[in-house]
């Protein structure tokens, strides 16, 4: 069985805090470290490699905006977790490959986890091609494998290394770690569909620049402009985006919420590729709803039989721009639901999970809780 | 949700997944993973007709199997679904219903199987059961994917031929460059490099030259060892030459074992350039010299080598290798500098050498030889026999040198021909004698045998052949040879005369004590009259050291029992002295010049 992994909080920014944690950790019986620590921190990037190169146990975890401890979030600090089961540990460079090279690259560098079946994927959020590496790995690994993640870095989108390895702390990378245990996942957002379908009848990647053969951000206007009661001007984006995601709805009904990031008034730029000729919807939530799916989400794995030694989740940061101060009241929901462990995890930017068909995904505005 | 519009959008998204992409399996995997988007399927894999070689095709054959061919994600539940029995046997059983489209649902899952034409099956795994308007909607998209997938396999097919057609033809140009056996570049090939360089050298000016490096002893090891053996040694010497200079070289090879090598971009200094060459041939003679280790043996080879120089294009690419070629082979033919530069006075001789070799086969056809006899005679002023001297009449010169054409015909098979032809003539000659009263001391006609002759395999038979044709008594024919044979096989040599002295045909060793001859060798051989060389003979009254050589000559042809002649006899003082020293038989001006047949044919009357 599973023993329950060791975990060490610290709302300190401090490197020498994280030192003495790691060194605390690493005195008991572990066989790994994930480390999930604040962006903000700011540890000294020198010292920090010295700390993780002279660790002797395998490390895996990043850099996130926020994390999450025991139905709290924080901006600074750090969650120390030994693990005791050995991680099988492989950071992939994040290159432009063509698909036959990324195949190829995937295949020579992952037979150290090509049995494994759970997966941990943290990735550097400013890496574009995560998306297009995480759709290759899951053709490798194939269906029935359970995949928990985000996406690494800070809310100012700088690029800068998030990722922590042997090696030191490392950017433009996907990590995944393989875990040789059973992984349960739960995943659900509270998005539901206001208005739509539109057809995207031209996109590139992030970037949707017409909806119906409209211009997005124009269409886009003028549906969220449904919605509400109150004129929106030109500016209304930065203010109702966070608000009024769009969605890619399943054959089977299943909500890919694509969430709006920027725009230059013609286009709008989503978390996550958008594809050419897709469908694609206009989501609205409120706290009653996001709340609920997270009840649902929390309800999902405490009904499972198997036993949750570690709790981890991973929230997209998104949510807690939404729910503003209601962020710990979800979070508290997951962790009353499940009393028995400490809730750990990160506010990310883009979760991953799998699907209903088992694939792979990157999702947007997400609750993704593993449990193992 | 709108049905009618998700119909579209899935029909379209998965269309323009096929879009034009050319490669088969690129395009369905783009195929197959959107498929896992838009219609949420958990697994998609398609079969496809393949030929012996896992080549995908579209035509029914017996050699043609429907086999996995693509599926997204590659493994399900950790295996690798190429693999699966279990797919393998659902995809048999729906091809056996004869069924375009078909649904199983097994456990957990349903199976939509889409049949794509007659070479391949698309197969679609969900959790869910696909609705009729959605799966109604598949068939337009599965002839789509259809046609590409022929258009893909046809694409494929005409790159690969084109791709073996390119090979072909890069092997026939390849071939046509190079040699097959070393790898090197052929005489066309350096021929066109040489071209390149000499232009190169020109607008550079610089300086560049051509060696050509020919092997000695090289087909020795062919006859001896085998040809596998001489190709290991050829393309070992090509590496030797390569390695022996770090500046870039071209290197060709053409005649069997000729090396030609372009070594160009050196300074326009003469002196400078001349002095790299120079370094340069040094190694590669060293090279080759030494000994080549293989597993069949260590064998020797040494080499030749002609240089050419170029500077400009005054001198065309094949002219300059030919120039090299001609400065090798005079190396080669003086035997006394391993290298030569290249000198115009080479070609002269080469061109003259050439011209007379022409004209030595026109005069054999002509007839223009004929036989000159020398009379011998003993002290008693006796004719006791003749020797037969070639002399060329030519139609236009006058009588030609044998010092001259001899040498030449040597270099060639042309003295065979000429000895044949002495041969036959000879007899014939002694059967016109011998219809003659002779006198008693007149005993027989002599002919010079060259090492070459003596060498054939059928010389002693056809000796044999043609003295019993003119039934001529064997005796009446004596073989002159030179101590020279003594550098070929001796031994056959040795065997052929003991055959033709038991026939009655004697031999006589010619210019005795100019050559190199070892003395025990001497002893073996079956001659039984050696002719004193006339540079020891001339003067020999005034020159006390040919006194003794001579005197020395006649002890030695005593304790072998041995005649001895002396040739070159041009005066009373020399046949006294020579009396005096015991040599009773002579030839030369003082008793006769050379004379016709028929005058010697009047002179024994």
């Amino acid at each position: 069985m599973t023993e329950a992994s060791i975990v060490h909080f610290t709302s300190s920014s401090s490197i020498d805090q994280l030192k003495i944690a790691i060194n605390n950790v690493c005195q008991e019986t572990t066989q790994g470290l994930l480390l999930l620590t604040c962006v903000n921190n700011n540890y000294p990037e020198t010292q920090l490699n010295a700390l993780l190169s002279d660790c002797q146990l395998p490390i895996c975890g990043g850099m996130f905006p926020k994390i999450i401890f025991q139905g709290k979030n924080y901006s600074q600090g750090a969650i120390i977790v030994g693990l005791k089961v050995k991680p099988e540990i492989v950071n992939y460079a994040m290159l432009d490959h063509p698909d036959n090279d990324i195949n190829h690259y995937i295949q020579q560098n992952s037979q150290p986890i090509q049995h494994f079946k759970s997966f941990i994927i943290i990735s550097d959020a400013l890496c574009d091609a995560s998306e297009d590496f995480i759709d290759h790995f899951y053709n490798y690994m194939g269906s029935g494998v359970t995949t928990i993640g985000g996406g690494a870095g800070s809310l100012k989108f700088l690029p800068q290394p998030v990722i922590y390895t042997n090696q030191g702390i490392k950017g433009y990378i996907t990590q995944v770690i393989g875990l040789p245990c059973k992984l349960i996942n739960s995943i659900g957002h509270g998005w539901d569909i206001a208005d739509g379908p539109y057809l995207v009848t031209a996109a590139e990647g992030h970037y949707v620049h017409s909806l119906n053969y409209q211009p997005t951000f124009s269409l886009y206007k003028e549906i969220v402009q449904q919605q509400i009661t109150t004129p929106l001007s030109d500016d209304f984006f930065m203010e109702y985006a966070k608000r009024f995601p769009l969605g890619i709805v399943s054959l089977d009904g299943e909500v890919l919420v694509r969430d709006p990031i920027q725009t230059d008034s013609s286009y709008l730029e989503c978390v996550g590729n958008v594809l050419v000729n897709s469908m694609v919807y206009l989501l609205k939530s409120d706290k009653h709803k996001m709340l609920a799916s997270s009840q649902i989400v929390a309800n999902d794995i405490a009904l499972s039989k198997d036993p949750n030694k570690t709790l981890l989740l991973f929230n997209c940061i998104s949510r807690d721009s939404f729910l503003g101060a209601g962020i710990n009241e979800e979070l508290t929901i997951i962790q009353t639901t499940l009393p028995e462990t400490p809730l750990i995890g990160a506010m990310v930017l883009g979760e991953i999970a799998n699907m209903d068909n088992g694939a792979i995904r990157l999702l947007n505005k997400t609750t993704v809780l593993g449990a193992f | 949700m709108n049905t009618a519009m998700h119909i579209m959008s899935i029909q379209h998204q998965l269309v323009l997944a096929i879009g034009e992409e050319t490669d088969l399996k690129k395009m369905l995997y783009r195929f197959l993973h959107l498929a896992g988007q838009c219609l949420n399927a958990t697994n998609s894999h398609i079969f496809i007709l393949q030929d012996k070689q896992k080549t995908p095709v579209y035509e029914l054959s017996n050699n043609a199997k429907l086999l996995h061919f693509l599926s997204f994600p590659s493994r399900k539940e950790g295996a690798d679904t190429s693999q699966s029995d279990h797919l393998a046997d659902l995809i048999a059983d729906f091809i056996a219903n004869k069924m375009t489209s078909d649904v199983l649902q097994l456990n957990s899952s349903f199976y939509y199987f889409f049949k794509l034409d007659d070479f391949g099956v698309l197969v679609i795994e969900r959790k869910i059961a696909l609705n009729n308007e959605i799966r109604s909607a598949l068939p337009q998209v599965i002839n789509k994917l259809t046609n590409s997938c022929i258009a893909s396999i046809n694409y494929h097919k005409m790159v690969f031929e084109i791709k073996m057609r390119k090979e072909v033809e890069a092997q026939i140009r390849y071939q046509a460059t190079h040699d097959d056996l070393t790898g090197l570049y052929n005489r066309m090939e350096v021929q066109r490099c040489l071209t390149k360089a000499i232009k190169a050298t020109k607008t550079e000016k610089k300086t560049g030259y051509v060696l050509s490096i020919n092997l000695m002893n090289f087909k020795s090891i062919n006859d001896a060892i085998g040809y596998h053996v001489g190709d290991k040694v050829l393309r070992q010497v090509a590496q030797r030459i390569k390695n022996s200079t770090n500046i870039e070289t071209t290197i060709a090879i053409f005649n069997g074992h000729e090396f030609i090598l372009i070594i160009d971009h050196l300074p326009a200094n003469k002196m400078k350039a001349q002095l790299i060459i120079g370094d340069i041939i040094a190694e590669i003679i060293h090279s080759i010299e030494h000994p080549f280790e293989l597993a069949e043996g260590n064998f020797s080879l040494s080499c030749y080598i002609g240089y050419e120089r170029f500077t400009d294009n005054s001198k065309r690419a094949q002219d300059i290798i030919k120039n090299a070629s001609i400065a090798m082979y005079e190396a080669f033919k003086k035997a006394k500098d391993k290298a030569l530069a290249y000198k115009l006075i080479m070609s002269e001789q080469l061109s003259q050498h050439i011209l007379y070799t022409k004209e030595i086969k026109q005069a054999l056809i002509n007839n223009d030889f004929e036989l000159h006899y020398q009379p011998q005679f003993d002290h008693l002023y006796n004719m006791i026999g003749a020797e037969a001297l070639l002399r060329w009449n030519h139609p236009t010169r006058g009588y030609e040198s044998p010092a001259v054409y001899i040498p030449i015909a040597e270099e060639s098979d042309l003295i065979i021909e000429i000895g044949n032809y002495v041969l036959e003539q000879a007899c014939r000659d002694i059967k016109q004698l011998s219809k003659q009263s002779l006198p008693p001391s007149f005993q027989k006609i002599s002919i010079n045998i060259s090492a070459k002759q003596l060498a054939k395999r059928d010389f002693v038979t056809n000796v044999i052949a043609t003295v019993s044709r003119y039934k001529i008594p064997p005796s009446s024919l004596k073989l002159e040879i030179t101590e020279s044979i003594m550098m070929g096989n001796l031994e056959q040599s040795i065997a052929g005369l003991n055959t033709l002295l038991k026939f009655g045909v004697t031999c006589a060793i010619d210019d005795f004590g100019t050559g190199y001859s070892s003395l025990a060798y001497l002893k073996r051989l079956p001659a039984s009259l050696l002719k004193i060389d006339r540079s020891f003979v001339t003067n020999i009254h005034l020159d006390q050291s040919n006194k003794a050589i001579i005197s020395m000559i006649i002890q030695l042809a005593k304790s072998l029992n041995m005649e001895v002649i002396a040739e070159g006899v041009e005066t009373e003082s020399e046949l006294n002295c020579l009396i005096e020293l015991g040599c009773y038989q002579f030839q030369g001006y003082y008793f006769s010049r050379p004379i016709t047949f028929n005058k010697l044919f009047e002179y024994s009357h």
